[in-house]
């Protein structure tokens, strides 16, 4: 998972130092040039996909068994381009292009059909990167052959299974899949930066910056960058081109203290558009911010001690706490005859959170505040439009679920949320643009005070202040509350973290942090209060830590 | 085999001048830098070695006339190996009752793919340190598990002491220099893969291509530097059908050349994917064989699968000193254990055998000995065994067989295998020698085993001591003298000492199996040169096969 993508405040993007970089430019505007050019050869890939998804629909069919109601077919054309340099030199330089099949295929009916029983996995296939109609005809005819012997079976078996059990009448009532309007949806190609050179001589030179601090025992910058186009075509007659542009650069930095505790740190930006990717020279600061605070934390001692009581989540932290508890909010259905299920769902209408928060999914919304949004996406990998505002948390209820076109009890209707994963070439329920906002707000300078009021309140002499987390704690302070001085701590972890936390909330930051982070390989952007002050939370030292002794060569020279 | 022989040895003093390059050159500071207080330590290390390997490569697949993929990458890759204690007894020592193995995939294991001195230094200083502690703890079980347990039958030491070696090889540059243009091969690719289009039998016809440049280096204590170079295009044409009973029937024809030059002509890889194609139509039709035991022919490329999988493994130093191993011929040298007109030879060093490019080959192996000639079996009298630096009793050196894919430790591994007989007959002869022995037990006929994908052994004790050959193409040949008869579905199966007790006789024909052979430490290329042979009498079982329908539709 992903950390922090603060920008510094004198943090300059791509946008303003383009012209630092000229020639590079000018190079990776001669390729989009030619990926524009390309694009109008693009229906081809549907047309293919079209006709040779409508023959299956109507010539798959064995014997008695019934014919594929509902066939979707998604070729996923993607260029990657992948490096990574340490101390200025290349460790990594891949750039390669690919196209990856996902089928998906149904017998029954919508009502009942073969999914919500048994696994239905299916291994990606690659399909020609030739613009050819047979081509991809054979990879999608070589697909659907597959899982439409697997789905006829699967079907029978869940019908027999369905009539040996007393299933509950409202969960055999509930449909296997919701239908959708036919759709229409094409795009241009992303204009993407992939001039090779460009990013190579970014990653050796933002990489190089890490040679003053020979503390720093590795340290490596990564460049991932993905130009991925999907191709949609189901049996609806739903038809998409959307393009999913993706831009990553990872920091990743590796330190030991004196008694032997590991530390590393990582450190990702994420975007959709070059423009928003930091600039060389903004990158090669933040570099060494990281660095010197990483070096800070090998200095800072160990948490000796347990704790109780309130505790602020600060800019990066906030999100990631957040995010940690936001799969509650995805609706999982319950297999007919077997166990699983997100019974979060039944909570619906009732008091989730503090009446304080509220949550919404603006999935289908490009701009917020002025800003791009990168967790914004036109369709779902089920040809679903998101909303453009939908209210999951309501003052603290919960109202709505993240939900594809699989239906559950309290959620019938999908929202849109059946996301693309391109780390494994399927769809997956995910959120796109999250914004948690409180009613309850304060000036941000305001907040620090309430930490300590509320510590105070309980006799203690010190609380706690997060500022780095993912999944535990990395950069936190213990705040005295009798000065309000902050001492940086490691080797802390909280204990039972969970959505119930979230009941009890104190206040929150009244100005919004945006933060991307990536989940399967799309984004999702987070807007969130700046910091979040937690009532009640428990923090103890890590006893899982292993000290290592100190190295026998000195380093080298 | 002489005029090879002679090219090598001119090829050896070519290299007597010795140079250096600057990676050499850093990974040897490095290594005494940080030797210097390791072999100071209560527990001492008394050998560390360094090996990179720089792997540059391009993989590209086509698929009825189009392109899969295309993709170039590059590599620079490390691993160490670090020991303490002596060499009569190290951290490597096999624990007796225990599983597991020495170390697995290396972490952190990528170098920067310039001489960054500073960066390279670093991690191979970061690594040394992880892998000392590693080897100290794990030399602590060692002593506990040799106090505990039994004696070892076998009271070799743990590590050969070696004269170390210089050589180098001057870098063979980019795909360029050796003459590999990707955008040619993809088109080759392309008209390959698409004889199959014409067929709608064939389900699945690809073919792919790997390019790989690999500069090996090795460093140790000891004071051996290597710098080798192994060049690879390995050229696969793949087809498939499945018959109607559901069985999965695939072919394939590789080829494998250091130089590319040494490929085959398209018109040669064309024809050859043309009767492929033809062979599936056949197959999906052939009848499905039952059980059987009895004579059987096998071709010279089946006999190398053959060979490999039952007698080369069961030759491998190293595996014969693990106690779990069932060490079938350690106890045999002077013994007959083939019959008396074959013998058994490995070869790293040949690159070609009549003209035939050897997927096997290396100068040095990856402890940085070099690869020796072994004459392991003498008119059927086992004389030798292949060895890498760990030593067994009565061999106490190493041959050069010490292989490993750079993320893994090395073991004793084959190279290049040739079985010869001093007693060849013709085809016509085995034919007739197959017939003889089917009349003589009243079968209608006996087997022709044409072609094999692969198979694998098991060595160890734990489990029946047995191999498995797969094969693709296999006919029955009647007594009767009807024609040969295409069948399928079977596979060749028995345990080792039996079925070299019935090898009865050798061709005068040679067939090279070449290629990629997986045992503990990955991967490796390896061939094997075999004539037609005749089996008194082999075992087979109905193949496994999928329960699943041919396709529904035609192709597209």
């Amino acid at each position: 998972m992903t950390i922090y993508n603060h920008l510094p405040a004198n943090m300059n993007t791509n946008k303003n130092t383009m012209k630092t970089y000229t020639a590079h430019f000018l190079a990776s505007m001669l390729f989009l040039l030619c990926a524009s050019s390309t694009g109008a050869q693009d229906n081809l890939i549907v047309a293919a996909m079209k006709k040779e998804v409508e023959r299956n629909r109507t010539g798959l069919k064995i014997d008695r068994l019934r014919s594929p109601f509902f066939i979707s077919y998604t070729v996923i054309d993607a260029e990657h381009l992948n490096i990574s340099a340490t101390l200025g030199s290349l460790s990594r330089s891949l750039s390669f292009r690919n196209r990856g099949g996902i089928p998906f295929l149904l017998t029954g009916n919508y009502k009942r059909n073969n999914i919500n029983f048994g696994q239905n996995y299916f291994y990606p296939r690659n399909v020609s990167i030739d613009d050819s109609p047979e081509g991809i005809a054979r990879s999608i005819w070589a697909d659907l052959d597959g899982i439409y012997k697997t789905a006829a079976e699967n079907y029978e078996a869940k019908l027999a299974a369905v009539a040996q059990q007393n299933i509950d009448r409202e969960d055999l009532d509930l449909p296997d899949f919701d239908s959708a309007a036919p759709k229409t949806l094409i795009l241009e190609p992303a204009k993407m930066n992939l001039d090779k050179d460009y990013w190579e001589d970014y990653a050796k030179k933002s990489s190089e910056v890490l040679k003053k601090y020979p503390e720093i025992l590795r340290s490596s910058v990564s460049v991932f960058i993905r130009n991925a186009t999907s191709y949609f075509y189901s049996t609806e007659k739903t038809e998409f081109i959307v393009p999913s542009p993706y831009y990553q650069i990872h920091l990743n930095l590796f330190a030991m203290t004196d008694d032997g505790q590991e530390l590393s740190r990582d450190l990702y930006f994420e975007h959709t558009a070059f423009e928003q990717m930091p600039s060389l020279a903004a990158f090669k600061d933040t570099c060494e911010v990281v660095a010197r605070k990483l070096l800070d934390l090998r200095k800072a001692p160990m948490l000796d001690d347990a704790y109780s009581g309130p505790v602020m989540f600060e800019g990066q932290a906030v999100p990631e706490v957040f995010q940690s508890q936001i799969s509650k909010l995805f609706v999982a259905r319950k297999p007919l005859t077997e166990n699983g299920g997100n019974n979060t769902e039944m909570m619906k209408n009732k008091k989730l959170v503090s009446r304080s928060l509220t949550v919404k999914s603006l999935s289908g919304t490009e701009f917020y505040g002025g800003r791009r949004l990168d967790g914004y996406y036109p369709v779902d990998a089920e040809g679903v439009a998101p909303d453009k505002e939908l209210v999951l948390i309501e003052n603290g209820v919960l109202r709505n679920m993240l939900n594809g076109r699989t239906p559950s009890k309290k959620f019938p209707r999908s929202n849109g949320h059946r996301r693309m994963n391109f780390s494994y070439y399927n769809s997956s329920i995910m959120p796109g643009n999250i914004l948690l906002s409180s009613n309850h707000t304060f000036d941000p300078s305001a907040m620090k005070q309430k930490l300590l009021d509320a510590a105070r309140e309980e006799d203690l002499d010190y609380a706690y202040i997060v500022r780095g987390f993912r999944g535990q704690p990395f950069e936190i302070y213990r705040v005295r509350v009798a000065d309000g001085s902050e001492e940086l701590v490691r080797g802390a972890v909280l204990q039972d973290l969970n959505l119930k936390s979230f009941k009890r909330v104190l206040g929150a930051s009244n100005r919004e942090y945006f933060y991307n982070t990536t989940a399967f390989g799309a984004i999702v952007t987070y807007i969130v209060p700046e910091s979040i002050l937690f009532e009640e939370l428990e923090i103890t030292r890590d006893n899982n830590i292993k000290l290592k002794t100190p190295f026998i060569a000195p380093r080298p020279e | 085999m002489k005029k090879v022989i002679l090219l090598l040895l001119f090829a050896s003093l070519a290299q007597i001048t010795f140079s250096r390059d600057n990676l050499t050159n850093i990974l040897k500071s490095e290594i005494n830098r940080n030797f210097a207080p390791l072999k100071d330590r209560p527990v001492p290390a008394y050998y560390l070695a360094y090996r990179v390997q720089d792997i540059q490569t391009h993989n590209i697949s086509a698929s009825f006339g189009n392109l899969l993929y295309s993709v170039p990458r590059r590599q620079r890759l490390y691993n160490a190996d670090i020991r303490v204690g002596s060499h009569e007894m190290d951290n490597t020592r096999e624990l007796k009752g225990s599983f597991g193995g020495r170390r697995g995939y290396g972490q952190d294991n990528e170098l920067p793919l310039d001489d960054n001195e500073t960066a390279i230094k670093n991690t191979l200083w970061r690594n040394t340190d992880i892998q000392y502690k590693d080897a100290v703890k794990q030399f602590e079980n060692v002593k506990a598990n040799v106090a505990v347990k039994v004696a070892s039958e076998d009271k070799s030491d743990d590590f050969s002491r070696e004269s170390p070696e210089k050589y180098f090889e001057k870098p063979v540059g980019s795909f360029k220099d050796i003459g590999f243009d990707a955008a040619e091969w993809e088109r080759k690719l392309k008209h390959y893969s698409d004889v199959f289009s014409a067929n709608k039998d064939v389900y699945d016809g690809t073919s792919a291509l790997t390019v790989e440049i690999t500069r090996k280096y090795f460093v140790d204590t000891d004071g051996a530097e290597v710098a080798e170079n192994a060049c690879a295009f390995r050229l696969f044409v793949n087809a498939s059908t499945t018959a109607d009973d559901g069985m999965q029937l695939p072919l394939y024809k590789s080829y494998t050349a250091s130089d590319i030059r040494d490929l085959p002509s398209d018109d040669e890889i064309m024809k050859d994917a043309e009767e492929m194609s033809r062979m599936i139509s056949a197959l999906r039709k052939a009848p499905v064989a039952e059980s059987y035991s009895g004579p059987a022919l096998m071709t010279a490329e089946a006999a190398g699968v053959f060979f490999h999988e039952i007698f080369g493994h069961r030759i491998e130093g190293a595996r014969l000193k693990q106690e779990a191993d069932a060490q079938t011929f350690k106890k045999k040298i002077g013994e007959y254990v083939l019959p008396r007109d074959i013998s058994v030879v490995f070869d790293p060093q040949l690159k070609k055998y009549k003209g035939i490019p050897l997927n096997g080959s290396y100068v040095f192996d990856d402890e940085g000995i070099r690869g020796r000639r072994v004459e392991v079996v003498k008119n059927g009298i086992l004389k030798s065994f292949l060895m890498s630096r760990t030593p067994i009793d009565g061999f106490p050196k190493s041959n050069g067989h010490g292989r490993a894919v750079i993320t893994l430790d090395n073991v004793t591994r084959q190279s290049n295998m040739f079985i010869e007989s001093d007693a060849p007959k013709t085809g016509s002869e085995l034919r007739a020698l197959l017939l003889e022995q089917v009349e003589s037990e009243n079968k209608s006929y006996g087997y022709l085993f044409d072609k094999v994908s692969g198979g694998f052994t098991t060595t160890g004790r734990y489990m029946p001591n047995a191999f498995n050959v797969a094969p693709l193409i296999v006919y029955r040949i009647y007594a009767d003298g009807r024609p040969d008869e295409l069948v399928r579905g079977v596979d060749l199966l028995g345990t080792p000492l039996s079925i070299f007790s019935q090898v009865a006789a050798c061709g005068d024909d040679h067939g090279a199996f070449n290629g990629a052979c997986g045992a503990e430490s990955g991967s490796l290329p390896v061939s094997c040169i075999s004539p037609t042979l005749f089996i008194k009498m082999i075992e087979t079982q109905k193949k496994s096969k999928s329960q699943t329908q041919p396709p529904i539709l035609e192709r597209p």
